[in-house]
This record gives C-alpha cells, structure tokens and sequence, in this order.
C-alpha cells in the first residue's frame, strides 16, 4: 500500500457511513459531538450551535487536533452524545434553547416529531453546502435528504 | 476519472515520480532487473523527495502490484535499486 490507506469516505466499525472533513470547531474532537458545515472554512466542520438546527453529522472520534480531518459519520448506525436522558424510539434532534438542557454540540431527544421539524422548509433540505463557489456551478455538499 | 495505462521507465537510484495528484490507483511491476523497488509519496504540491533512506519496499514477496490510496492526492515516487526499471500505473 501506498499512502495512508485512506479515502474521504469508509464504512465504520458500527455500521455508519463517514466522511473526512476538517476539524473547525476550535478545540479537539469530542467523540459523538454534533456536527455542522463551517461557515468560514471549506470542506470543514464546527460544532452544531444552539437554535441554527443544520447538523449532517457526528465525530466518530475524539481528539483529533483542530485543522486536521477528522471522521464524521453522516448515514447509518453512530454512538451520538446527548445532554440527557433519552428513550428508545425518540426522534434525535440538534439543540435548541428551548429544550431542557440545551448544549453547544449535543444531541436532544423529543418523543414525536412537532415544529420547527414539520416545516416545509425542512423537507425541502438536501444537503449541507461545504465549498464557496462566486457564482452557478459545483459545489461540494453533502447530502442529506429529509 | 480514470485514465488509461500508463507504462513508466524508471532510472536506477533516484526517486522517479510515476504518478502525480492521485488518491486511488495500482502500480504493476514490468520488469525485475532491478530485483527490489522501494516507493514513497508526497502530498500534491510538496517538493520531491531526496533521500533514499525513507523508501519502504514496494512489491512485497511475489507480489507483482502494489495499490495506491490516500485521502488526499499524492504524487507518488519509485526507486529501483539494482538497475533501472518499468512499472505500469493504473489510476
């Protein structure tokens, strides 16, 4: 083998799908930490903020050094970290103030679907754009179907 | 996107770039005049290397390809030790 072995994207041990992208978020990786396009830096990650609900992603690691790309799975199965008590068959959410203990990076739990979750707006989502471009073409996004 | 085959003649004891911007592909060995290969890689952009003390054996015992991948592109370099050599690159 040549190089490091590596592609941008892998199946993980648990059976989530990741992509390497670089850490943004101003400290190491927390492992199961909420993940979010960069608005400074592309094909880059910082952490989910409170009440901006555009998470595509959690770290599959931690402590991986900020600029340094970091797995962040996107699809399938992935330990996330929550900020409370949740229970099997709750919808996983970013935070939001309204919740109990909203925190920077961390996963809620809600037990049913309610607003600002059945707007169409929500539905309509695709992806998360990771690359600036100065006018119509390609753009690295990721995907992420409602 | 792929291209198509690339046969590639390599001096004897200098670093040859045989590939360049990749991060997927195979490297065939075509000729075993030079008894071992070594290889090493640069990230694109990153000047060539010097030495020949960082090559790791390319071609291990009866293996006649070795593959190439990285989660950025690279630009990949041969050494053939005892004479010059060919090496066929896929990517």
């Amino acid at each position: 083998m040549i190089g490091n072995g590596q592609s941008a994207g892998m199946i993980t041990e648990l059976g989530g799908f990741a992509v390497s992208l670089i850490n943004a978020t101003g400290a190491p990786t927390v492992k199961g930490y909420l993940a979010a396009a960069s608005p400074s830096v592309d094909k880059a990650v910082e952490l989910c903020q409170i009440d901006i609900p555009e998470c595509f992603g959690v770290f599959l690691h931690s402590g991986v050094e900020v600029g340094a790309r970091a797995w962040v799975v996107m699809a399938g199965l992935a330990e996330v970290y929550y900020s409370g008590a949740v229970n099997r068959d709750w919808l996983a959410a970013s935070p939001l103030s309204t919740d109990s203990v909203p925190v920077t990076g961390q996963a809620n739990a809600i037990p049913f679907p309610s607003p600002p979750f059945s707007t169409d707006k929500h539905f309509a989502e695709i992806g998360h754009v990771l690359q600036s471009i100065g006018s119509a073409g390609l753009a690295v996004t990721l995907l992420h179907f409602n | 996107m792929s291209t198509n085959p690339e046969v590639i003649t390599c001096n004897k004891g200098v670093w040859n770039l045989v590939a360049t911007g990749v991060t997927a592909g195979v490297i065939h060995k075509l000729d075993n005049a030079p008894g071992k290969y070594l290889q090493t890689f640069r990230l694109t952009g990153e000047a060539a290397p010097t030495l020949k003390s960082e090559g790791a054996l390319l071609f291990g015992y009866q293996e006649k390809l070795e593959v190439i991948r990285n989660d950025s592109p690279i630009d990949v370099y041969v050494w053939p030790i005892n004479a010059a050599g060919r090496v066929r690159v896929d990517v």
